[in-house]
């Protein structure tokens, strides 16, 4: 039942993300900003319009959207929540789970490649290219936590906390956290590394390769961005553990109640996880495109000392 | 067996009858027919041999009464040879099917009796290679398959470009031949006999001399298969090579060097671990190099030759984790490992076949395959536009496709790999498991790169904007090709139990628990499979919402948005070369990839040109100042070729007095 319930919650609050980053913005510049459900709002407007297509796509640009979605909505269906196990686990389900995310990126790439644009080919250009060190950098991520419990499944991966001791693994998994943010960052175009709001489109990545979406199509990718947030913050907050801080490690593993509460705390993570993302948009600038390497390979670093601590 | 047998006397009939019929239709017909019928027949056969090899039963080897002295005709079909000889039957029927099609509207005309009567023999080499159990026959088989090949690639011989092509394939396979039988020497002085069985029972070989043998094996099976830096023939060859061939030469025979890899592998016994490292760095440098060159390539075709390196080096990590858990006698990661290799050597072949394909009916629609030229082919040939698409896909190893499955297993066996300690573990699972990503993610570029330039976008020229699906021929075999790749996607986990006795076999002593362990593969394989049904599903329930949602709503067309500048043309668009040119940059130092801008100059610029240059550093680094050294060495030598009769006969007298006084001792 937690597992359906996770799921729902996903689908239906995952837009509220946005809204939450939009509103914290908005306060820190001292403005009111937009309502919470403004993305809600959106999405139903997106829907209910009709579609313009370039001249120039094909297929290929209307299957995009439709590609972009499908892989997050089944990424999602693989991602534990805290206590509360994933709709789909198997040993493995960790590769699926990133090359999922990466079926959806191609599907984004493609799309925008197909309208001829320069400004699309730049996105996605920007995009495969950040994606190359991106990459690395969460599989060694996730690869800690694969070495540290010997379980190739999502779902079992991270509870083991409670067999080591706490002192031990702290260290490690902030790192790892760290990396982690980093990435969350980059995945869903961010700033320091995007900014949604510029209005030249030639220093976007995200925004400039949904530029000749429209209607549907559009709201599908809007979406898609929300829901992607909602995953890469979910991975987030499992690493952190989040839902092992309800019931006492152990004894009543699979009460519905531990569950429960752990899907609370792992909901909650998430929004807090929406929360800073607003604050670090507030506080930074965009970095310049030739430093995003770095920071990406800070991330690798930080994966790689956390493999490094577990093996000492 | 007797049905593999048939299919190899079909191969050699239509190699006779094919060059017996002359230059002109028929030969074509009859040659790309034998093709056919020996790679059906040779599946059925396979199917039958496969099913009593999975219940257990071995099938005994066959042995021809044969005069020539040394030579024993030996052969053998077991799990190993089976799982290689699949993709011969399966992709051999199917290119010549295409191959038929395309070379019948060839403007060169070729010779067309030669080149399926070499094609066949390419075939009939092959299957006797994979079931030779005889050392001399090996060789003998592995010369046919190595030479027979090289009439295919210089098909269009009228070409500067294809003879060189044809000769560096020549030489690298050669030298490759030459160390092999080196490796069988050794082997067949320490066993005292030539035959595999022999070899197989081969027990106590010093450390030194297995290692040797070992190395020696991967040198010379890697020049067929294109470990780097042998590999610098590959992407000279392909693009040379009539498309069919380029995918028979992709999607088959460089495999061959892994096939010999393997089976050297099962005669040397229990493996030390600084061979499982070897293969695994050199697959993760192998892998690592060939997509970063990928990156770099304006021929569609140089990008899919370079893109069967990078998988030939995946391959080789598979094994190289499996040889691991040989070593380290953990049975589970030994079947990953291998597994993963095996699986994804099936299915890159599958892949690779329909990408070449696919770049063969844009070359023939065209008449080139470089991307600056091409554009919008997804709307013009929307077949061969969703068969690349797909490919591309599935060769970027992303879900819901076949590409995926071998990846899997491979990242499992990287990962999983818990067991031992020590700085060589740490290593090979950090690196292995980064690598793995690193490439992928890189070969998302080099086909975005591949696929977004020739395919997507406005056509950037006139051959481009005319451009046309091939005829019915060669669409089917696409469609067969792309069914193939979904249903081996879908149906992974039986594609699996196929490879079950390849992999017991490789496991050798461990092989006992294959069976057992099998479902650790398969349940995760099966489950990647739902996963895929689901990622179709929700495809298709999100393409009857939107359906639904623009019901009665006008969809209007309108020209791409532009930022306000109103007359773009089809030249402005990004090109290959700007949608690499961050990684490119990035990886300059080591991929010696270059753009150089002529900038226009002056108030009135005439002329402005950017151009690519990617080198291949194999060559300019290694293989050059080699053969030059080589000359030089040899130029050294010409004053004892004077063109002086009377002191030739001198030589001749002196090499026979010293060969006197040597029997003498």
């Amino acid at each position: 039942m937690a597992v359906m319930l996770h799921i729902l919650l996903a689908l239906v609050l995952s837009p509220l993300l946005l809204g939450i980053i939009a509103r914290v913005k908005a306060l820190m510049a001292g403005r009111n900003g937009p309502p919470l459900i403004q993305p809600y709002l959106d999405l139903v407007k997106l829907l209910g319009k009709s579609s313009v297509y370039s001249n120039t796509t094909t297929w290929v640009f209307k299957a995009g959207p439709l590609g972009v979605l499908a892989g997050l909505v089944v990424a999602l269906f693989l991602l534990p929540a805290g206590r509360v196990p994933a709709l789909v686990s198997f040993p493995g389900d960790l590769f699926l789970f990133a090359y999922l995310l990466g079926l959806s990126r191609f599907c984004m790439v493609m799309a925008a490649l197909d309208t001829g644009s320069a400004f699309e080919g730049m996105g996605a250009s920007r995009e495969a290219a950040l994606a190359a060190l991106a990459e690395p950098a969460l599989m060694v991520g996730l690869l800690v936590f694969v070495q540290r419990s010997g379980s190739l499944s999502l779902t079992s991966m991270f509870g083991v906390a409670a067999s080591a001791p706490a002192g031990q693994s702290t260290p490690m998994i902030v790192l790892v956290a760290a990396a982690l943010f980093i990435l969350l960052l980059v995945e869903n175009a961010r700033i320091p590394v995007d900014d949604p709001n510029t209005h030249l489109e030639l220093t976007m990545i995200h925004e400039v390769m949904i530029l000749d979406h429209s209607g549907p199509d559009l709201g599908f990718l809007l979406y898609a961005q929300a829901l992607k947030l909602w995953v890469t913050a979910g991975l987030f907050a499992n690493v952190l553990c989040l839902g092992d801080l309800a019931g006492t490690h152990g004894s009543a593993a699979g009460s519905d109640l531990a569950g429960l509460t752990g899907l609370g705390l792992h909901v909650a993570g998430i929004l807090i996880v929406a929360l800073a993302v607003g604050l670090v948009e507030s506080c930074m600038a965009r970095l310049r495109l030739n430093r995003l390497p770095q920071i990406l390979a800070s991330a690798g670093a930080l994966s790689t000392l956390a493999l490094l601590l577990l093996w000492r | 067996m007797a049905l593999i047998l048939a299919a190899l006397a079909v191969y050699l009939s239509g190699a006779g009858l094919a060059w017996v019929l002359g230059r002109g239709r028929a030969a074509s017909i009859a040659g790309s027919a034998s093709a056919v019928v020996g790679g059906i027949l040779g599946v059925i056969g396979l199917g039958l041999a496969l099913s009593r090899l999975m219940d257990g039963h071995p099938i005994p080897d066959l042995a021809l009464a044969w005069s020539l002295p040394g030579l024993h005709v030996v052969l053998g079909l077991d799990g190993l040879s089976a799982v290689f000889l699949l993709p011969v039957f399966v992709l051999g029927g199917l290119c010549a099917l295409s191959g038929h099609a395309a070379l019948a509207h060839d403007p060169d005309k070729p010779h067309l009796g030669a080149h399926w009567s070499f094609y066949n023999l390419t075939l009939a080499g092959l299957t006797l290679t994979l079931m030779a159990r005889d050392g001399l026959l090996f060789l003998i088989a592995w010369e046919i398959m190595s030479l027979a090949p090289f009439f295919l690639i210089v098909t269009h011989d009228k070409e500067e470009r294809v003879r060189t092509a044809g000769w560096a394939y020549l030489i690298a396979s050669h030298l490759g031949a030459v160390i092999l039988a080196l490796v069988f020497i050794l082997l067949g002085r320490e066993a005292g006999s030539l035959s595999f069985a022999a070899f197989a029972s081969l027990h106590g070989l010093s450390p030194v001399l297995a290692g040797t043998i070992f190395l020696l094996g991967l040198t010379g099976f890697g020049a067929k298969a294109g470990f780097a830096p042998l590999h610098v023939w590959l992407p000279e060859a392909h693009p040379a090579a009539p498309s069919h061939v380029s995918a028979f030469m992709s999607g088959v025979l460089i495999k061959i060097g892994v096939y010999g890899v393997m089976r050297l592998l099962t005669f040397l016994g229990q493996p030390p671990e600084w061979w499982s490292l070897a293969c695994i760095g050199l697959g993760l440098f192998t892998g690592v190099w060939g997509i970063l060159a990928a990156l770099g390539q304006r021929d569609i075709k140089r990008l899919l030759a370079y893109s069967s390196v990078e998988n030939v080096g995946l391959i080789l990590l598979g094994l190289g984790l499996g040889l691991m858990g040989t070593a380290q006698r953990l049975p589970g990661l030994a079947l990953l490992g291998y597994g993963g290799a095996l699986l994804h050597m099936l299915n890159h072949g599958l892949i690779k076949s329909l990408l070449f394909l696919s770049a063969g009916a844009v070359l023939h629609s065209t008449g080139t395959l470089d991307q600056s030229r091409l554009g919008g082919l997804a709307g013009r040939m929307p077949l061969t536009g969703a068969a690349f698409f797909l490919g591309a896909l599935a060769i970027c190893g992303l879900p819901p496709l076949n590409g995926f499955c071998g990846e899997l297993l491979m990242y499992m066996a990287a990962a999983a790999n818990t067991a031992g300690d020590g700085f060589s573990h740490d290593v090979s699972v950090l690196c292995s498991v980064a690598g793995l990503a690193f490439i992928g993610a890189l070969c998302l570029a080099a086909f975005g790169r591949g696929l977004g330039a020739a395919f997507l976008g406005e056509p950037r020229s006139e051959a481009a904007l005319k451009a046309h699906d091939p005829g019915h021929l060669e669409c089917f075999v696409l469609l067969v090709l792309l069914g193939l790749c979904l249903t081996a996607s879908l149906a992974a986990p039986s594609l699996f139990s196929i490879l079950l006795p390849a992999v017991t076999l490789l496991m050798g002593k461990g092989g006992a628990a294959a069976e057992r362990l099998a479902p650790t593969a398969t349940m995760p394989l099966a489950y990647t499979a739902l996963a895929a049904c689901l990622v179709f599903l929700a495809a298709v329930v999100l393409f009857k919402l939107r359906e639904r949602l623009l019901f009665n709503r006008p969809i209007r067309g309108s020209r791409t948005w532009g930022c306000g500048y109103t007359g773009p043309t089809a030249r402005m668009q990004y090109s290959g070369g700007s949608f690499v040119q961050p990684l490119a940059d990035q990886t300059r130092t080591v991929t010696g990839h270059r753009t150089v801008i002529h900038a226009p100059l002056g108030l009135f610029p005439l002329s402005a040109r950017v151009e690519e240059r990617s080198p291949e550093r194999g060559v300019v680094w290694l293989f050059r100042p080699l053969f030059q050294g080589l000359e030089t060495l040899c130029n050294g030598l010409k004053f004892l070729q004077h063109g002086k009769a009377h002191l030739y006969i001198l030589y001749i007298l002196v090499a026979l007095v010293l060969a006197l006084a040597w029997k003498g001792q």
